[in-house]
């Protein structure tokens, strides 16, 4: 019996694909070695690889949790072992577009929360800044170290159908992922380490100690040794694993709110030895969760009395209070026009065109075309809150038209955008799925793009959606060295 | 070592002492009566003896006892459950711990969970695994956590809760009709890995007195109590810094105390009391050991303290849930 062999038939369609050429059969240089060897590879092989795969994620409880079915369900985040690669060359632009819209959303905020420069001169409307739900006017003038109030960011970028890259959205609160970006780079230098050798791939281990030298750089106690720890709302946390794991991979404590303690406007934690002051706390819990005293009440994943210390300057959060207007999704339009107003500069990285409600002509021309565009809930996260407008039924599209009327705030629409797509292993073979980069920006003193990211696949047939909550799964990526 | 981290080590410890030690007394207890009945299906009653042992509670009303024990979800300290509680505690210092040895936890719980519930030899099954996973998690636990108080939190928690076990299983006859009584020392011994000690010291007659004084004052055998307790105070004494003889917590001293008496004493001073009530006496001095640590090292947060022993484990319980429901919300 013939053993089909893997790539056979593959088929572009009408989409970018970024492994292959439009006729479906001429390689992508960057690609060519990686499509020999999984060509080289017998479908039998490559299902036992799998399974190793797969067994080792859940062993070692690289897990996220779905509440869906109201128990919390540990799951693996399907990976994808086709490596999604990125040339060099590309990769430098790509470099360079994230550095100068970090740069230009941490202006940002700063002014805003400051001088408001750019609300006076008109260029971004007020009323969208002071109607956003993160924006938080409480916290303004407080200066921060380097004036950085987004230091570690995960922006998505997608490839539209000239394979031409745009920013999709900028997480600018508690951006997760990095740590599948890590495991997966694990998982397929263990699996495929001649491949791996042969092409030269840019090494992402850095990360955690850029994370730590990025934390230590934003201490209000920069001459001595801060002390830096992970708050993680507890175990039952979705992304815990990720906590536990860039913790453990920094050597700092994870903490939970319990575990701190704030008196004379210092924050501690608990130790078997007594209090240790503590300097910088990367929070990966939301604003309105951090302190009960203060946001919610009824919480008890924070800390009372934190907003407190940090307001008297004796404790550092990454990210800072109110970075949440920079990822409003009202907000993202006006992205280039800050990065013209602050630097001057064109941008490097598109945005995707974007219609706002709370715009007079857009919101006439959403709500007559709401059949061709994508609508976005502006504070929604996670593939949530969203509407695609072709796969929708006509009930869907018209609750949405009903929802923007009401409140057009808070909706924006974008063309449908056909993502790229990828050589993806599915049922019968490789075939090929959609999918989007998130790669991971830190900014403290200095700003540092670790060369790779988190390659997120639509493994359903056709879908748009990557998120992991909604059948979405990872690749590795791998940026290629220069000059090889 | 942040209190938090502390308790989490201290009670994944507990947990798999636990279980292994529920799963040796099952599979002891099984093992005898196979030689006492002729039949395979152990019927209810012949089980009931294990619930009160364990203070697993004494209810007529549990059909199947040996479910209940073994599997039994209902029941917070069923080995499946304290497997979970166990994987839960670990999870929680993931980062603390080896590499090694979160996944020796973790798999074990991936395991009892493949199980088939419809397997007729399932909670043979889910007792030898606890077991050896459990004699795997000791030797993990010796060869890759570092001698800081890492590794003393864990084996203050193996350490006191096998000198609790250790203590309720040789009460059994306590709980046996007289007729049983005699027969009941051989599953203790077996349950206490301490068959093959025993026969060693004393030759082949199993005797209650020379097995009782085996299991609880032997110096040198390790799931003897008085060896536990000994281990206990050195651990607490190390994680303070106090020296040996001396006290700086109210633990050090409650388990010095009971340590002196463990040490000087012999079976005589049990025919005084009777063993039923001794072993009581020594089982009050080790809840008090727990609950003193507890207030010492992990309940140092702004919020007043649970106010017993009882109240501190219903509330890690309460902080559990809360958790999980603020997690869903803030989905």
């Amino acid at each position: 019996m013939r053993v089909k062999p893997l790539l056979e038939n593959y088929e572009t369609e009408a989409f970018f694909d970024e492994a292959f050429e439009s006729d479906s059969s001429t390689c992508r240089p960057s690609y060519t070695e990686t499509v020999d060897f999984f060509r080289g590879l017998t479908p039998d092989r490559m299902q036992a690889s799998l399974r190793s795969l797969e067994r080792t994620f859940l062993k070692q409880g690289v897990t996220f949790t779905v509440y869906s079915d109201g128990q919390g369900t540990e799951r693996i985040f399907p990976f994808d072992p086709f490596p999604r690669i990125i040339p060099a060359d590309e990769w430098s632009h790509l470099d360079r577009g994230l550095r100068q819209r970090m740069k230009a959303l941490n202006m940002f905020l700063a002014d805003i929360y400051s001088d408001r420069r750019i609300l006076k001169e008109g260029i971004v409307p007020e009323y969208l800044v002071k109607t956003s739900k993160h924006y938080r006017a409480e916290f303004a003038g407080l200066k921060l170290p380097h004036d950085t109030y987004i230091h570690i960011c995960g922006s998505d970028l997608i490839r539209d159908a000239e394979g031409r890259y745009c920013v999709l959205e900028d997480n600018g609160r508690c951006p997760s992922g990095v740590s599948y970006m890590l495991e997966n780079r694990v998982a397929m230098k263990r699996t495929f380490p001649d491949l791996y050798r042969k092409l030269k791939v840019e090494r992402v281990s850095s990360y955690p100690g850029e994370l730590l030298k990025t934390l230590k750089s934003v201490s209000p106690r920069p001459q001595d040794e801060p002390v830096c720890v992970v708050l993680s709302p507890g175990q039952y946390n979705s992304a815990y694993f990720e906590h536990t794991f860039l913790a453990q991979q920094m050597g700092i404590e994870i903490v939970e709110g319990r575990d701190l303690t704030v008196e004379n406007e210092r924050v501690y934690m608990h130790t078997t030895r007594g209090l240790v002051q503590v300097d910088v706390i990367y929070r990966r819990i939301d604003d309105d969760f951090l302190d009960p005293h203060f946001f919610r009440a009824d919480s008890t994943l924070g800390v009372p009395d934190l907003m407190k210390a940090y307001r008297a300057g004796n404790v550092n959060l990454v990210n800072a209070i109110g970075t949440g207007v920079a990822d409003d999704k009202a907000t993202y339009a006006f992205v280039p026009d800050m990065i013209k107003f602050y630097l001057g500069e064109e941008a490097i990285l598109p945005n995707i065109e974007t219609f706002l409600g709370s715009r007079d002509d857009d919101l006439k021309y959403i709500l007559e075309n709401i059949e061709n565009l994508v609508i976005k809930a502006v504070d929604e996260a996670g593939g949530y809150g969203m509407l695609i407008g072709p796969m929708a039924s006509k009930e869907e599209c018209a609750d949405f038209r009903a929802r923007v009327k009401a409140t057009p705030r808070g909706y924006i629409a974008q063309p449908v955008i056909s993502l790229s797509r990828h050589p993806t292993f599915c049922e019968d073979g490789i075939e090929g799925r959609h999918v989007d980069l998130r790669p991971f920006i830190l900014t403290g003193e200095d700003t540092v793009v670790v060369p790779g990211g988190l390659t997120r696949v639509a493994l359903t047939k056709g879908s748009l959606v990557v998120n992991s909550s909604q059948g979405g799964g990872s690749k590795d990526t791998w940026v290629l060295r220069d000059g090889e | 070592m942040l209190s938090r981290v502390a308790e989490n080590l201290y009670w994944m410890s507990r947990y798999i002492e636990r279980a292994d030690n529920l799963s040796r007394l099952v599979i002891a207890h099984q093992n005898e009566l196979l030689d006492a009945t002729s039949s395979l299906t152990a019927s209810s009653h012949e089980w009931h003896p294990l619930l009160e042992v364990t203070s697993m509670g004494d209810e007529d009303s549990k059909e199947d006892v040996v479910t209940y024990m073994v599997s039994s979800e209902e029941n917070p300290d069923s080995i499946v459950n304290c497997v979970f509680q166990a994987r839960e505690n670990a999870r929680a210092v993931r980062d603390q711990i080896s590499e090694e040895m979160w996944i020796e936890v973790n798999s074990l719980w991936l395991d009892l969970k493949q199980i088939d519930p419809n397997d007729r030899s399932r909670h043979e099954k889910i007792c030898e695994m606890a077991t050896r996973s459990a004699l795997l998690f000791r030797g993990i636990e010796w060869s890759s956590l570092p001698r800081t108080d890492v590794l003393a939190f864990v084996q203050l928690g193996g350490y006191l809760e096998r000198a609790d076990k250790t203590s309720r299983i040789v009460d059994l006859p306590h709980f046996l009709p007289d007729q049983e009584v005699s027969s009941a020392w051989n599953t203790i011994l077996r349950a206490c890995s301490a068959t093959a000690e025993h026969r060693h010291r004393y030759g082949g007659e199993v005797d209650a007195a020379n097995a009782s004084s085996l299991l609880l004052f032997s110096a040198t055998f390790p799931r003897s109590v008085r060896y536990c307790v000994h281990k206990v105070d050195e651990l607490l004494h190390q994680i303070s810094g106090t020296k040996s003889g001396d006290y700086l917590n109210e633990a050090e001293r409650s388990t010095g105390a009971l340590l002196a008496r463990l040490n000087f004493s012999g079976v005589e001073d049990i025919g005084r009391m009777g063993l039923h009530d001794y072993v009581d006496s020594i089982q009050v001095d080790l809840n008090n050991i727990g609950w003193e640590l507890a207030q010492r090292y992990f309940l140092l947060r702004k919020e007043a303290p649970p106010a017993s022993a009882e109240a501190y484990i219903t509330s890690r319980m309460r902080a559990q849930q809360q958790q999980q429901i603020e997690e869903q919300q803030q989905q």
